[in-house]
């Protein structure tokens, strides 16, 4: 009998809350490095895989993307909460808030307006991480998550491993790979204050990181932000800011450090 | 029992969450109607009040499974606003792009969410023990899609190069070298993957409809052209926006949308009806040989137009690849003035047409938003092509109903993130 036989499966669900579904994609564009996991993860609940009767009472692992914007998000979020020994959020929307929550920082009423005839039954509610719903034992960010680290985490968690995601900036990755430094250029490129661990993909296709994996925890946001500003309006990093849902991140470790 | 109510809260294997409800009374079947299941993000009234530059970065954002087609229409568009002509090169780069992500996300839909259904396999974990040597093709073929994705855009999930007026980097010669040396090998797995597909028997469904898409001549247009329907009226992208009617149901969340008070239908089913004289010699073969007749009303047909199509892409990136390659950009993007204005842009998402329109004021702000999505404009022509389905499959026992019900939701491909974006 091999290993893999007699070695239970750890019961995992993959759901996802209002988002774009990408980190679904993301794990499925790992072909047959994410097959591979169901060596030892049984998917019991991953409804872009499979119908299920009735779903199961319990899982040792809930990877839940999105964010909870409806009142039936955020009923799904405690209740799979509620089955699972292990919540791990993935992607942005999760794990910040992602693009949805630019909601907050706008007149949502009128922003609801301006989309939608009828609004009286539509939940227009303000966004958050998940975090601050529910106990959330692991984060892995990113818009969307790299493939190759969430693919090692699973692998560490299953061995009941959860490593920190390193405090390194973006930049740590950008000199690394000898990509070119927008900062220098001018860009309001936000890779110094920003948690790495993406290869600095960005920086690759060219663009500026906007800090969709979060700010780092020590790190001197009021300095860089003075940097910024030497090159770009406050209003356009004030909208920076907003894009991934890392202004208020940034607002509350400022004003710890107070 | 005289009413029959049907419901099935949650439609798995398909993008973003619905659920169905249908009423039938003796037979008739009075209701029959699809219902989103996702909150309200309002990206259009997010994108309102931001850089213009910004919609190529939140628009992908609506949609894990098509995010380039919503960068690159939103590129396009904005272009159209402040007045921005870009070379062909770049032209070239979007498709291939393009063509990219019509492979990885039709080989997902059609292998792993709609195969099932004729199989009756229920979890696809099965699919992949019984099907392990297809499962390892339809898994390369995506990845040839999402690598020449990679190689013009960064990134396959949010692509992040493409920006208005061009690129933020141009991509590597070799790169895209070694991808066409590649894709003799990615055009065998399409058909072989697109084979499977013809030799299915498909439900004996019709319901005519209008076929709307882009159409350009000599080409398969999914990039520009103009709107066409198929009872022969032809559009400009800004007509179609202003001769369509979007509506709300006072209990939805999401914009239907409906021309002439009539539905209508997009997508691979409507693009093959319209444009199939144009399709790359293989797919033109593999289309012959599932002896479906053109133009089809059976909407289980879009599977097998999505199979075509797959093998289509893969020859447009063999050919726009080397077009490329003879002739690549000098420029990474073209130099402009910014001047404000109003623009509109129409491409073929995999799903069907996709229109993004903004209007920019002359202080680089976003003053409006407009972004129709495929599955907005046919999930009414779903519903209609479900009420009639219902009361043809009347006889059948409820849970082979429900299955039946399941199986043609998906072989629209309905994608429920874009609707409600």
């Amino acid at each position: 009998m091999s290993n893999t036989k007699t070695k239970k499966k750890l019961k995992v669900a993959i759901v996802a809350l209002t988002s774009c579904e990408g980190e679904q994609f993301v794990m499925f564009d790992q072909g047959e490095e994410f097959l591979k996991l169901t060596e030892f993860l049984e998917l019991s609940e991953f409804k872009l895989f499979e119908e299920v009767e009735a779903e199961p009472r319990y899982f040792d692992i809930a990877f839940v993307e999105g964010g909870p914007l409806s009142k039936e998000d955020l009923e799904r979020l405690k209740e799979i909460r509620g089955k699972s020994k292990l919540l791990i959020a993935i992607g942005s929307c999760a794990v910040l808030g992602g693009i949805p929550e630019m909601k907050n920082y706008v007149n949502k009423d009128e922003k609801i307006k301006y989309v939608y005839q009828y609004t009286k039954h539509i939940n227009n509610v303000e966004v958050k991480p998940l975090r601050e719903i529910v106990k959330v034992d692991y984060e892995i960010p990113g818009c969307p998550m790299d493939g190759k680290e969430f693919l090692r985490i699973v692998k560490a968690v299953r061995k009941g491993v959860f490593n920190k995601i390193p405090e390194r900036p973006v930049c740590f990755e950008c000199q690394t790979n000898n990509y070119k430094c927008l900062l220098l250029d001018g860009k309001p490129c936000l890779g110094p204050i920003t948690k790495g661990g993406c290869d600095a993909v960005c920086l690759y296709g060219g663009y500026q990181c906007e800090g969709c994996r979060g700010p780092l925890d020590n790190v001197n946001l009021e300095n860089h932000q003075k940097l910024l500003l030497k090159n770009i309006s406050k209003r356009h990093l004030s909208h920076l800011l907003e894009l991934y849902g890392i202004k208020d991140d940034i607002l509350e470790n400022q004003r710890k450090e107070k | 029992m005289a009413i029959q109510h049907i419901q099935i809260d949650h439609v798995a294997k398909i993008e973003g969450h619905a659920g169905f409800i249908a009423d039938i009374v003796k037979g008739d079947v009075k209701k029959a109607q699809m219902q989103t299941k996702v909150g309200a993000r309002l990206i259009e009234g997010l994108i309102v009040g931001r850089h213009y530059t910004e919609p190529a970065t939140i628009t992908p954002r609506i949609c894990g499974i098509c995010p380039v087609i919503h960068n690159l229409t939103s590129v396009k568009a904005m272009e159209d606003a402040l007045g921005i002509e870009v070379p062909e090169e770049f032209k070239v780069l979007r498709k291939i792009m393009l063509a990219g992500q019509q492979i990885q996300s039709h080989a997902l839909h059609l292998f792993f969410l709609s195969l099932p259904d004729f199989l009756h396999i229920k979890n696809d974990i099965n699919l992949v023990k019984s099907y392990e040597k297809e499962t390892k093709k339809a898994i390369l073929l995506r990845d040839f899609g999402n690598r020449t994705i990679e190689a013009i855009g960064a990134r396959a999930v949010h692509p992040i190069s493409s920006k208005v007026g061009g690129f933020k980097r141009l991509p590597d010669k070799y790169e895209l070298k070694r991808l066409l040396d590649e894709a003799p090998r990615a055009l065998k797995l399409a058909k072989h993957l697109a084979n499977i597909f013809n030799d299915l028997s498909y439900p004996n469904f019709t319901r005519e409809t209008e076929f709307i898409a882009l159409q350009k001549e000599g080409e398969y247009p999914i990039y520009e052209g103009d709107l066409v329907t198929s009872s022969g009226k032809k559009f400009t992208a800004r007509e179609f926006a202003d001769e369509v009617d979007e509506f709300q149901n006072p209990d939805e969340l999401i914009n239907r949308v409906k021309l002439d008070g009539q539905t209508f239908m997009v997508g691979a089913i409507s693009r093959l009806n319209l444009n199939h004289q144009n399709l790359y010699p293989e797919a033109q073969k593999i289309l012959k040989e599932s002896q479906v007749q053109l133009p089809t009303y059976n909407s289980f047909h879009n599977i097998i137009a999505q199979a075509v199509e797959m093998v289509h892409a893969v020859e447009e990136i063999m050919t726009l690849g080397q077009v490329y390659l003879n002739n690549p950009a000098k420029e990474r993007k073209v130099k402009y003035k910014f001047k404000g204005g109003d623009g509109i842009a129409a491409c073929e998402a995999p799903r069907g047409l996709l229109v993004h329109n903004y209007e920019v004021g002359d202080d680089e702000y976003v003053k409006n938003c407009r972004i129709m999505t495929p599955t907005a404009m046919f999930l009414t022509n779903l519903d209609e092509d479900l009420k009639q389905y219902l009361g043809e499959l009347y006889e059948k026992r409820s849970k082979q109903r429900e299955d039946k019900v399941r199986m043609l939701i998906r072989a629209y491909d309905p994608c429920i993130t874009c609707a409600t974006h």
